[in-house]
């Protein structure tokens, strides 16, 4: 891993020469994912410091669109990162953190919407409300609004399971494969998931009027 | 079909940026806030980690109770202070030869072998002298002034924090006051030792080496610098370069030829050699190791090590990395501070 190395002997040349009021991160954030993992193996705080700031809002955004809600999405990524800084030396590939750091998040929200569901079964708690001004943007129209507030809306009433894989697939647009790897299952699995829910869906969806007018024009 | 069949696809730009500038950095505070105040590299302690330090802090508790009540003892009785001289860059002070040596304080890191060099380095204890009664037949005194950079007349906080075991808020005073590369500018030698034990006591191994590398480039006359440069050797093998490992095991041994661990430099040396295929330089490192250390501990492993290389891939030195200036390419094994070496091959 000669590129590695001589990136880390810049980096530690450079430091001391660097001026008090630089960003101390901003000296590692050229660095690639491997990089950094090998300098977080070795306590560096600044290291992680930078793939905290290069994947945080990933890893935000993929819980936030997954629950559909910002509730506790704040702790999810503050475990998630937590838990990927205690495993590092699992991960095997280092330059594969992004996604590794993807499948802990998912778990994350998984453990966390299954723990709610079982908590609205037994009446103890209600399921979080879809907050559609976190998930949908302000440029959205209002029929694509309309369109995620009812996507979201019987994403609630899926499993957790196969609410994750459609997400995954549908609106994270990852590959088969990765949907796979992200949801810790098998493809076979994560493609059952997927379909499940997509029937699922396709079976409650109601189309606006004017789609539905559009619809049967084309049939014609 | 059915208007039911299709669910329009999901437009990437519908959805919206969660991940906020306030709630990253608000979820960043937490983590930094843990990153702190964990002891050990694991964020998160284990249970059975937990447990097993209740148990033990009790008779730990009693043990240096115990301690303290013998060392009050001990020590009550004697009327003279127990003063400590700093050692301060570019000042030398003469002491009567009956003064004992400050024993170093043993330390809680891992015990390997940098650790052990550290240990070996004696505490500067300079502010604790100033608050005590000096004794009325103290010895005079003899500054001699160097070329080096005037150290600072009053020692940085930071500096009396870190000299008070206040690791922390050393750190913390450091940022406050101008960072760490401002106070590294202005250190003295000793200082920069303090700044590598505080970069390492927060876990900023960048900031310890670029220490390190000071204390070494700077203060090449200093006592700390081979003990520096064989610390920067250690930091720089476990952080992958292993060019800048070999250069500074080779300053170590240009620094303190008939140092404790001019051996072990060496051979580590021949090591880093062996690790990046130069086997060329391996076996002319180790040819000196055979004159310098004839009786050597590691002779026959080294000798071993370096056949089973050789035997495993071809000698062809390895080429200087290429996105490096050509000077520095140039200067592949040289060390930075350029100091012959007793037997060194050029």
């Amino acid at each position: 891993m000669v590129a590695g190395t001589n990136a880390r002997l810049r980096l530690i040349r450079g430091a001391a020469d660097a001026s008090p009021g630089e960003d101390r991160v901003s000296r590692v954030a050229h660095l690639d994912d491997a990089q950094l993992v090998a300098l977080v193996r070795e306590d560096d705080r600044i290291a992680f410091e930078a793939m905290y700031r290069r994947h945080a809002a990933f890893a935000m955004n993929l819980a936030v669109r997954i629950q559909g809600s910002a509730t506790d999405v704040e702790d999810v990524v503050h475990d998630a990162f937590l838990r990927a800084h205690q495993r590092l030396a699992e991960l095997r590939d280092a330059a594969a953190f992004r996604s590794w750091l993807g499948a802990i998040v998912v778990r994350l929200v998984r453990s966390r919407l299954r723990r709610r569901r079982l908590l609205n079964l037994v009446g103890v708690s209600a399921a979080d409300p879809v907050d559609l001004d976190l998930v949908a943007s302000t440029d959205a129209s209002p029929e694509v609004r309309a369109l995620l507030a009812q996507v979201y809306a019987l994403l609630r009433t899926l499993p957790a399971d196969e609410r994750i894989a459609w997400t995954l697939r549908h609106v994270e647009r990852h590959r088969l494969e990765d949907v796979a790897e992200l949801a810790g299952c098998s493809l076979a699995t994560a493609k059952r998931r997927i379909a499940r829910a997509q029937r699922y869906l396709t079976e409650h969806y109601v189309a606006p009027y004017e789609a539905r007018v559009r619809l049967t024009e084309d049939a014609r | 079909m059915s208007d039911r069949d299709r669910i329009p696809e999901l437009p990437p730009m519908a959805f919206a940026e969660a991940a906020t500038e306030e709630r990253l950095e608000r979820v960043w505070k937490r983590l930094e806030g843990d990153l702190g105040a964990a002891e050990t590299p694991g964020l998160v302690r284990s249970r059975f980690r937990r447990r097993r330090d209740v148990i033990l802090l009790a008779p730990a508790a009693v043990v240096v109770f115990a301690s303290g009540v013998l060392v009050d003892q001990a020590f009550r009785p004697v009327a003279a202070p127990d003063v400590v001289l700093g050692r301060e860059p570019g000042v030398t002070r003469t002491e009567p030869a009956a003064t004992p040596e400050p024993a170093p304080e043993p330390r809680s890191e891992s015990p390997d072998s940098t650790e052990r060099v550290r240990e070996r380095r004696p505490r500067a204890r300079s502010p604790r002298v100033a608050v005590r009664e000096p004794p009325s037949d103290e010895p005079e005194v003899v500054v001699v002034e160097s070329a080096e950079p005037a150290p600072q007349s009053v020692p940085p906080e930071w500096y009396r924090l870190w000299d008070e075991d206040e690791y922390q808020k050393a750190r913390e005073t450091i940022e406050r006051q101008g960072g760490f590369e401002a106070a590294l500018e202005q250190a003295s030698a000793d200082q920069a030792m303090a700044l590598v034990d505080l970069a390492r006591f927060s876990r900023e191994n960048a900031l310890a080496i670029a220490a390190l590398r000071r204390v070494v480039d700077r203060y090449p006359s200093d006592p700390n610098a081979p003990i520096a440069a064989l610390t920067l050797g250690n930091m720089l093998e476990r952080a992958g370069d292993t060019q800048g490992a070999a250069e500074a095991f080779q300053s170590y041994r240009a620094l303190s030829p008939e140092g404790d661990f001019a051996e072990d430099a060496l051979a580590r040396q021949i090591e880093v050699a062996i690790e990046r295929r130069d086997h060329v330089r391996a076996g002319e490192l180790l040819t000196q190791y055979e004159q310098e250390f004839p009786n050597g501990t590691r002779l026959e492993e080294l000798r071993a090590e370096l056949r089973e290389a050789e035997a495993a891939a071809p000698v062809e030195p390895v080429p200087a990395p290429a996105s490096q200036s050509s000077d520095e390419s140039n200067a592949s094994y040289e060390p930075p501070i350029r100091i012959p070496v007793k037997g060194d091959v050029p």
